[in-house]
């Protein structure tokens, strides 16, 4: 990365930390959690630290504009010691739902291949330029559709945590990661205290992996299906899927979607009990049967298993910047996981600058709206030329 | 001190100055009436520990006088049981002779902190816990008693049925790793509600099999040192070090396993496995199905099985034969995938295992 791009950038991370160092947060006792940071031109990663309260915290970021800061989900007796001496307490379970892993398409096709020298780019992950043979440079661009795909998942998330795990609402919060997806934080103390086996068993169990035949709700259980926890998440999306039957008219055919149209105001409330003698009747036992697959398809529940499964790993400090975007991991209320990404924006770096762009698809980045950008000089806030620069796809200035 | 091992006075007995009356098998501790007929079958309970601590010195001149001769030959023969029985036996003598079997637990215990050997520990631990579950299988009130002794919450969802439905705590659940012990165990294939999961009461035992487990190894570990031990007690302990020296013996020589070209994943289970840990269910399988099918010897996996705690020939030769398809059985058992091996927390990649979706395509550079 040229100077000029690293003293801009350092420029509008000072700007969101000198406004908004508030918002940094560190789930409490900040005392018994290690932190670690990026900092310098070389993104030099720092570890095994420890402050005494979250003002401490907050000074060093001011003081030192880290390009990204994490702190730990464990909390240890002393956790500025190395790994073997620090004496882990309880760990806060984390969920990383990244759209990644929910919605891998719909990830492609907003990634993009870029070729530096020649200026060429196109859809997907190809490593060298058709033009030029040189290898080419890749980029993920922000994509709505993605992040509301990733927002549904953590609000299953949410609630499968909260009917069948029995955590409490109160003992759950939710961020957006700050790039594609959302972190989930747990700190009910009874879940403090498993270990890394029994975390990677509750991600199998949210994504209905491991399952034996008899978790699937099948047919020949009669006109009533019984179901309580993961079968009841089934359920409650077959209902879902009901709700919705255009959706599905790849499986109901267009007769099917009618029918299902015109019964569902006496289908519904009945398949919410778990009857589907209504549904069998009106669409047939081949198509429910298929309608049964895929609401079991849809009711697993993916989460990167590493991360909830590592109880000594460090998650990105809450309020802080991400350096793959420039934007901040910001709290979230359920209600409105999906429109906070866009709306709930703090406001940052607002003034323009004039930027040179390789490439860039049409986007929303934040409430702003940009792009397309193709090998041109373009005049944009701060905080979307942030963005750009941070993906390698542009340059501060009139020129490449 | 007011012990009468051999006493078959069944109307009342005196037990170390507290009054048993047998009409009622009723055991006056302060307030509560424990049976003592249940301590001696769970010797390691709250009643039990707190009885012996509070009249008798673990410290221990006391207990191992002479006149404790039955108490002690006891304790010592329900440690040769585990080690070569794989079990600790109760039988009718053991009821009649309640006092003692409780008396000889703490002293069982002793031994085995004296020998000072995980492998021993894991094996005894391993044997009273299965004793105290086939115990608790006759009587499903019991179940519910040791759980309650043993500050194991539960709630009863349903009495229908054999035995009842219970519902336990998630983290309680997952904290005795059931989820390792075969799929009808994995979380995904129980009815998980509000954080509790359901077991039926046969379940729960097994489950509380692995609490007691983990109780008596625990207590098996605390340091004998500068202990004064009575001339009996240095004796069984001499007694039961030439018994454990010659199984170690037996076990030690063959069990040599050649880890180089493993991928750390089956290392690891080899490697538990001749530190003398239990291996849960799934573990075993998966360990045994991979040197099966790399063409390791059925005597080497074998002698690798002996370290097992609970290991008993007959039934491992049998699993053996089963897994490795011959005895009878066509079909042959491989090991799980990797993103199998991911799910049961079994998975420790290193630079190699990049690439590879399963433990049999593992292969080590130079």
């Amino acid at each position: 990365m040229k100077d000029q791009d690293l003293r801009f950038l350092r420029s509008v991370f000072a700007e969101y930390y000198s406004k908004f160092h508030e918002a940094v947060f560190v789930p409490p006792p900040v005392s018994s959690r290690e932190l670690g940071f990026s900092i310098g031109p070389e993104r030099t990663m720092v570890r095994h630290m420890a402050f005494g309260s979250l003002t401490d915290v907050r000074r060093y970021i001011l003081d030192n504009v880290p390009w990204d800061a994490y702190h730990s989900c464990a909390t240890y007796e002393s956790p500025d010691k190395p790994m073997e001496y620090k004496t882990e307490l309880w760990v806060d379970m984390a969920f990383d739902i990244d759209a990644k892993d929910v919605q891998p398409d719909c990830v492609r096709s907003s990634t993009y291949w870029i070729c530096d020298r020649c200026g060429l780019h196109g859809k997907g992950h190809d490593k060298y330029c058709p033009e030029c043979s040189q290898e080419n440079h890749v980029a993920e661009f922000m994509n709505r559709d993605c992040i509301s795909s990733t927002a549904k998942q953590t609000r299953k998330l949410c609630s499968a945590l909260t009917n069948e795990v029995g955590i409490s609402p109160d003992d759950i919060t939710v961020y957006f990661s700050g790039h594609m997806g959302f972190h989930l934080y747990v700190t009910s103390r009874e879940i403090g205290e498993l270990d890394s086996d029994a975390r990677r068993e509750i991600v199998s169990y949210l994504a209905l992996a491991g399952a034996g035949e008899g978790l699937a709700p099948s047919l020949a259980e009669g006109p009533m299906i019984r179901g309580t926890g993961a079968r009841m998440r089934i359920l409650s999306e077959l209902a879902s899927m009901v709700s919705s039957p255009g959706e599905h008219r790849d499986i109901l055919g267009d007769r099917g979607v009618i029918l299902i149209e015109n019964s569902a105001g006496s289908l519904l409330p009945r398949l919410e009990k778990g009857i589907i003698e209504d549904l069998l009747k009106l669409i047939g036992a081949r198509k429910t049967k298929k309608l049964l697959k895929r609401a079991w398809q849809r009711a697993a529940i993916v989460v990167d298993p590493s991360v909830t499964g590592d109880i000594h790993r460090l998650f990105r400090m809450p309020g802080t910047l991400n350096s793959k975007s420039g934007l901040p991991k910001q709290l979230l209320k359920l209600e409105d996981v999906e429109k906070g990404v866009f709306s709930l924006m703090p406001e940052y770096g607002k003034t323009d600058v004039q930027v040179f762009v390789t490439f860039a698809p049409e986007m929303e980045v934040g409430q702003d709206r940009v792009g397309p950008f193709s090998n041109e000089v373009a005049t944009i806030p701060r905080r979307i030329a942030a963005y750009l620069v941070l993906k390698g796809v542009a340059t501060v200035g009139r020129r490449g | 001190m007011a012990y009468d091992s051999g006493s078959s006075d069944i109307q009342a007995h005196v037990f170390q100055g507290y009054v048993i009356n047998l009409r009622t098998n009723s055991l006056k501790v302060g307030s509560e009436a424990l049976n003592p007929f249940f301590l001696a079958k769970y010797p390691f309970v709250r009643g039990a520990r707190e009885f012996v601590a509070e009249h008798f010195d673990l410290g221990a001149v006391e207990l191992t006088e002479p006149e404790h001769a039955a108490a002690i030959e006891r304790g010592f023969q329900r440690v040769c049981q585990a080690i070569r029985l794989k079990r600790v036996r109760f039988e009718a003598e053991n009821m009649i002779h309640y006092d003692r079997e409780v008396v000889s637990f703490p002293i069982a215990v002793m031994l085995v902190a004296l020998v000072n050997d995980d492998l021993l520990r894991n094996i005894y631990a391993t044997a009273e816990a299965k004793r105290c579950n086939e115990l608790m299988l006759q009587n499903r009130s019991e179940i519910l008693d040791v759980a309650r002794e043993l500050d194991f919450p539960f709630t009863v969802v349903s009495e229908e049925g054999a035995g009842g439905l219970l519902a336990i705590r998630l983290a309680n659940y997952l904290s005795h790793s059931p989820h390792l012990w075969g799929e009808k165990w994995r979380l995904v294939n129980r009815t998980l509600v509000g954080g509790m999961v359901h077991v039926t009461s046969h379940e729960f035992a097994r489950i509380l099999e692995e609490r007691i487990k983990r109780t008596i190894l625990d207590r098996t570990r605390v340091s004998m040192e500068g202990m004064k031990l009575s001339a009996l007690l240095n004796q069984k302990r001499d007694e039961l070090m030439r018994i454990w020296g010659d199984y170690r013996a037996k076990i030690q020589p063959e069990a040599k396993v050649e880890h180089r070209a493993m991928p750390p994943c089956m290392t690891k289970l080899t490697e538990r496995m001749t530190a003398g840990q239990n291996l849960s269910h799934v573990e075993r399988r998966t360990m045994v199905s991979y040197l099966a099918t790399i063409g390791r010897p059925k005597e080497e996996i074998m002698s690798l099985l002996r370290h097992s705690p609970d290991f008993k020939e007959r039934i491992a030769r049998y699993q053996l034969e089963h897994l490795t398809g011959r005895g009878g059985r066509a079909k042959k058992y491989l090991p799980p995938s990797c993103a199998t091996m991911k799910t049961y927390g079994l998975c420790f990649p290193d630079e190699w295992c990049e690439g590879i979706r399963h433990p049999l395509q593992y292969r080590r550079g130079a």
